[in-house]
């Protein structure tokens, strides 16, 4: 994709209605690296952040691997960070994630939202997407959702096709897959799943 | 024609199962009923006493805690009687080993449901059946001649029969190769304000 646009022009007027409803800017910090991917999310954020004023970027070297890592507007991580260039089925995710942490972010259940307020346990999210998967998006935007919402609550998302020895790391079925708390109960979720369905899953979590 | 969904006639049949840590084996009645609700796997083989059976079941015994661990029940399917699988495993250090139930086929009412009997020589072919919970074939192979199955080839198989039953469209499958076009993004913000 290197030399092409990766947001089409028509796309622009959308984008800016959605801008335009932001409470507060945000921050992407771009952790590059030589990669396709690495240079693909340093051209995607410049080209987002080319679009609006509510989009501050910020490029800093990759230390480990290349990803979009998202800020509110008072500089606390939002816990959400891209892995993947966030075309194909992603796009819309990536532009709800920054929605939410933007404000007022889309809007849900209210009794959903307030037991997400409730985890108390930090809860990190690793979830492995294709592009191409139409199960995908659904599983994110729930996810990221509730990292918007919960400091406790941290979303990492892989793009499989960057990202392939995660099949064999994680015995990867198919995706969406999410890995909570990897390095301690290790739970695996699979499929699409709605909010309250994920979310009772978190709170199975103790 | 494919045997893939067909469900399995009812049956009754006589097994011996020497269970794991038990002193004596013993004989049990196995039935359609039996196989119902979980997933089992039929694994017929031509007859007892003969050298590459005693090998592909042993690999399979090796294997038996995965299986039952996974909610599957391994059945091994000879047209010899449960008499002479009672011989067999207490003649053989190999089969002796063997803790599933293994299933006696006499009239081959089993193998021939399956489409496996080889009528000249009243024997069934190398088949593996994998059956799901509804009591239809999910997945089978046969083997010609004397080519041995293998038990984890078999086991990941089953696990993904199960995982697929399970989320269904959920899921997509994880596959990329390099030199795949890249994806233009859609736009659908429709819900999202």
């Amino acid at each position: 994709m290197i030399g092409e646009s990766f947001i089409p022009q028509s796309f622009h007027p959308q984008l800016a209605q959605v801008f335009a409803r932001f409470e507060h800017p945000v921050r992407i910090v771009t952790h590059y690296d030589q990669s396709d991917l690495g240079k693909d999310l340093q051209k995607f954020s410049s080209e987002l952040a080319a679009l609006t004023d509510k989009i501050a970027i910020s490029l800093k070297e990759a230390a480990d691997i290349p990803g979009m890592e998202l800020f509110f507007h008072d500089g606390r991580a939002a816990g959400i960070i891209y892995h993947a260039l966030p075309n194909g089925q992603e796009f819309n995710s990536f532009i709800a994630a920054l929605y939410n942490i933007a404000g007022p972010g889309k809007v849900i259940d209210v009794e959903a939202e307030k037991k997400a307020k409730t985890i108390t346990s930090k809860k990190a999210i690793k979830i492995i997407v294709t592009l191409s998967c139409h199960n995908c998006p659904v599983v994110v935007q729930a996810m990221q959702r509730m990292a918007s919402l919960n400091d406790n609550i941290s979303v990492e998302i892989f793009d499989y096709a960057h990202f392939a020895d995660l099949k064999d790391k994680y015995d990867l079925k198919g995706v969406p897959c999410c890995i909570i708390n990897e390095e301690d109960e290790r739970k695996f979720i699979y499929g699409k799943k709605e909010f309250s369905e994920l979310l009772a899953e978190l709170l199975d979590i103790k | 024609m494919s045997l893939i969904n067909k469900e399995i006639a009812d049956f009754s049949a006589q097994a011996f199962i020497k269970a794991a840590g038990a002193e004596k084996g013993k004989f049990k009645t196995i039935t359609k009923a039996d196989l119902l609700d979980k997933w089992s796997v039929l694994f017929f083989y031509p007859a007892d006493f003969t050298f590459i059976c005693p090998t592909e079941l042993e690999d399979l015994a090796n294997l038996y805690e995965k299986f039952q661990n996974i909610g599957c029940e391994i059945y091994s399917v000879s047209c010899d009687t449960h008499f002479v699988h009672k011989a067999w495993h207490e003649n053989s250090t190999k089969v002796g080993r063997i803790t599933y139930p293994m299933l006696a086929d006499p009239t081959a009412a089993l193998a021939r449901d399956l489409d496996v009997y080889i009528e000249a020589d009243g024997m069934a072919e190398r088949g593996t059946f994998i059956i799901n919970p509804k009591g239809r074939v999910a997945a089978y192979e046969v083997n010609a001649g004397n080519v041995g199955r293998n038990a984890d080839e078999l086991l990941r198989k089953v696990e993904a029969l199960q995982f697929v039953a399970k989320h269904g469209d959920e899921v997509c499958p994880a596959k990329w190769q390099p030199g795949d076009e890249t994806l233009k993004p859609s736009i659908d913000l429709v819900g999202l304000l």
